[in-house]
């Protein structure tokens, strides 16, 4: 990665480090199929079924009953035909590594459909949650002519379709971009943040969440949590599922003939799975505060006013906190306070950074 | 065989990156432009407003031909000044003038109740506001691209595609005062 030495390049490490972190989700959503192959194989499913006859049907019925039926255990023990056939030592921890790869390619494009299917749904879903959430309502010119002169400036600017302009009744001082295409894109502004604000910092502020609609930051944050979402699902009905497969797998390990590696696979898978869960949500975070320092950025740029913008934020800091507002939501606000030492899973970084970022790269000097 | 299209692979990538490089240099350097040209702006607007306030004092102090005449001067020579060294140079005159424009109405009491006047003397302090922010990132595009330019491996092929390191809008030993906008006293 090349230094940032001004405020393109900071844009544009920016942008690069935010793709390099999207790529992210796919890789993991690769481990965790692995990851399950490792629990299904671990628990007594073989992928033997594979070298006889390919039949479809088997494995995803596996995957089908552990993703709709919570109480069943993950191991395919109705499978039929399917030989326990586990030997003991390295052998068999190394056999069962190739079981489950094998098994990755069988479920894997299962998996993926059904990912595809859940992003088209949940996708379509966050355009509601948004507008629904807040109890903002449009203005017209007529009503906030100085707001309303201030956004429409900047889009002309750049040839750009206004968002439509709403207000949220609120002291706090806040402003947040919504909406996932260019009829619905809306930006956000609280009454206290019109009220505290002067011109150019509010003109900032309207420059911040407009970067936001222009580089899409609202779709890319929101398939970020929908990721996150899947991830935390199968997180979830493993983990929920887990004791109860370890009721029935004493049993089961009897009958295999002593299964350490066994343990060990599902283990290794549990893990796995575990991990993917955590790194998505970090990789979430990180997302988010990245598309910050370039909507900083991006307001510069428009504005070409780095003061307004460091010091709309030193207004911001301490008074953001916007009462009722869901967390899920507040990723997508001007500035979301983390609070105590959670900066991995902070959606803003810190202001006192951001306005470093200001002085460093935009010739802040404020 | 292979050895060609490891070959061919390297020089495809090595293409792909100067590539990338040159699209860098030029997207900072239309920057640049862009931020020059918000400075005129700006630089525009206060020298329109000039003649109206010179009109406007010329009522009330009319025997201060010297500091008027001194204004006038100044705000045409920035007009026609090309390049940034000059512009920087005249604008930085035309401030002075403002300046010792403004001192002067100190005097005047009755000027300084004129409504007309106090509008384009908060007009001018807003416009200078806003040039030395836009001089300030017009600064910033300038440095990056000078860097940018001077970085390996653009520096042995910047000068040759015509990019040149530019002049900062600088306003030399006046910067300090000029960060800070015109002081008015009532």
């Amino acid at each position: 990665m090349f230094r940032s030495y001004g405020l393109r390049t900071h844009i544009w490490n920016n942008n690069a480090k935010s793709l390099a972190l999207m790529l992210g989700f796919p890789v993991l959503l690769a481990l965790v199929v692995f990851g399950i192959a490792l629990l299904a194989v671990g628990s007594g499913y073989s992928s033997a079924i594979q070298h006889q006859s390919y039949d479809v049907s088997a494995p995803f019925e596996a995957i089908n009953q552990a993703l709709n039926d919570p109480s069943a255990p993950i191991p395919s023990a109705s499978i039929p035909n399917t030989p326990l056939s586990l030997p003991d030592g390295n052998n068999s921890f190394e056999s069962a590594l190739d079981d489950a790869l094998l098994l990755v390619f069988q479920i894997g494009p299962i998996i993926l459909l059904a990912t595809l299917i859940w992003f088209v749904i949940a996708y379509f879903g966050h355009q509601k949650i948004i507008d629904l959430a807040t109890s903002a309502h449009p203005v017209t010119r007529e009503e906030q002519p100085r707001l309303w002169n201030l956004l429409e400036n900047l889009c002309i600017s750049r040839g750009l379709t206004m968002p439509s302009l709403r207000i949220a009744e609120s002291a706090a001082l806040n402003a947040f971009a919504s909406g996932l295409d260019d009829k619905q894109h809306a930006i956000t502004v609280t009454t206290g943040l019109i009220d505290s604000l002067d011109d150019r910092e509010l003109e900032a502020v309207l420059a911040h969440e407009l970067t936001h609609v222009r580089n899409k930051d609202v779709q890319l944050l929101v398939i970020a949590i929908i990721f996150v979402g899947i991830f935390s699902f199968i997180g979830e009905i493993v983990f929920r599922n887990i004791w109860r497969t370890n009721l029935g797998r004493g049993q089961r390990s009897r009958r295999s003939g002593g299964g350490g590696s066994e343990g060990v696979v599902i283990l290794i898978g549990l893990a796995i799975i575990a991990m993917a869960w955590l790194l998505a949500l970090v990789i979430r975070f990180a997302i988010s505060r990245s598309r910050e320092y370039i909507a900083d950025a991006g307001a510069v740029e428009l504005t070409k006013d780095p003061d307004a913008m460091a010091s709309a934020l030193k207004k911001v800091a301490g008074n953001a906190q916007m009462e009722g507002a869901p967390a899920e939501l507040r990723a997508f606000f001007l500035e979301n306070e983390s609070v105590g030492l959670a900066s991995l899973f902070a959606s803003h970084p810190p202001i006192s950074k951001r306005i470093e970022a200001l002085q460093n790269y935009a010739g802040a000097m404020v | 065989m292979s050895g060609l299209l490891i070959l061919l692979g390297l020089v495809v990538v090595i293409g792909l990156v100067l590539i990338g490089i040159y699209n860098r240099l030029v997207a900072l350097r239309q920057t640049t432009g862009q931020a020059f040209a918000d400075i005129d702006v700006q630089l525009k607007q206060r020298r329109d407003l000039v003649p109206n306030l010179v009109e406007t004092v010329k009522g009330y102090a009319s025997h201060e031909r010297d500091t008027l005449e001194a204004v006038i001067a100044a705000r045409n020579a920035a007009a026609s000044a090309s390049g940034v060294q000059a512009q920087a140079q005249a604008e930085n005159m035309l401030s002075g003038a403002l300046g010792k424009l403004f001192a002067l109405s100190e005097a005047y009491p009755d000027l300084k109740a004129n409504e007309n006047f106090l509008a384009l003397q908060a007009e001018l302090s807003d416009i200078e506001n806003k040039i030395a922010a836009a001089r300030r990132f017009f600064n910033n595009a300038v440095g990056e691209l000078n860097t940018a330019i001077q970085q390996f491996p653009a520096v042995l092929f910047a000068s040759s595609m015509g990019f040149a390191a530019q002049t900062f809008f600088d306003l030399g030993e006046e910067r300090a005062v000029a960060n800070v906008a015109p002081e008015v006293k009532f």
